[in-house]
């Protein structure tokens, strides 16, 4: 048992199983999933992952994140570092399922037709619409580095961080992001 | 003027990511190209509704979680595989 009150099984099929009791690490990764949990899975989503693994993806990135601050990792920033591990699980599904990403969102069920439309007048409504639409068209088909970078960009994440988490030069997401940005300004104004 | 302030300069700035030097350089030019300031003023206007805009999307377009989200403590209970 560690000190943090968690304990490592392992049952000869590379799998492991954790008995922990409560613990103020235990209590402290809880409050970060209750928090998190949503943007992760969400960020995980724009990996084109189906909604059922990506939803497991997320629960798994808060478990390994309970894992290594049992073992007394020290993680400068634990928002950034579940981002971090999150797209590196995504990676290896990708690479364990031997092909890319290659899900339209469009034909995923509740694309666009999810969204609410606010206007003063049916006209309004009708061309705010159609802006909407064409930049959701547009940020599906994004790069997945420009995806990953501008998602992590709304989520109010720093350069600085997003480097950290896609494992890229300060250059390189200023670039991600410019480039993003262009595409999806140059549909909203269209 | 030449040599235009390239997109992903004019955007760091904006996002304040820019060291203090940089911040200097690129002012200075701003104020002697009408070109580069007039193309920051719409990257000004335009950055918070596209920002606003896609929060909106990502509130609203990606499918909701399949399952109610399990309480941490039993996400603990369950064999795993391996950190990656």
């Amino acid at each position: 048992m560690s000190e943090t009150g968690a304990r490592y099984e392992n049952d000869g099929k590379g799998k492991a199983q954790i008995e922990c009791g409560t613990s103020p690490t235990q209590d402290r990764v809880d409050a970060l999933y209750r928090v998190h949990r949503d943007d992760i899975y969400r960020f995980l989503l724009t990996r084109r992952l189906e909604p059922a693994i990506a939803q497991e993806l997320a629960q798994d990135t808060f478990v390994h994140l309970f894992v290594s601050l049992s073992k007394g990792a020290v993680i400068e920033s634990e928002r950034a570092w579940l981002y971090r591990v999150a797209l590196r699980t995504a990676i290896d599904y990708w690479r364990h399922e031997k092909h890319s990403p290659s899900i339209a969102l469009e034909d995923a069920p509740g694309f666009i037709t999810n969204l609410e439309w606010n206007g003063s007048t049916p006209e309004t409504v009708v061309i705010e619409k159609q802006r909407t639409e064409r930049v959701a068209v547009v940020l599906a088909h994004l790069p997945e580095a420009q995806r990953a970078a501008i998602h992590l960009r709304m989520q109010g994440m720093r350069y600085r961080a997003i480097a950290k988490v896609l494992d890229v030069s300060l250059s390189t997401v200023s670039e991600l992001i410019a480039g993003a940005v262009e595409r999806l300004r140059s549909a909203a104004n269209g | 003027m030449d040599n235009h302030l390239r997109p992903q300069r004019l955007l760091a700035f904006l996002d304040d990511e820019v060291s203090k030097n940089e911040r200097l350089a690129i002012e200075h030019h701003l104020s002697l190209c009408s070109s580069c300031s007039e193309e920051m003023e719409r990257l000004r206007a335009d950055l918070p509704k596209l920002l606003g805009k896609l929060q909106e999307i990502d509130s609203t377009v990606p499918p909701p979680p399949p399952k109610p989200w399990p309480a941490f403590r039993d996400l603990l209970k369950r064999p795993r595989a391996e950190e990656p």
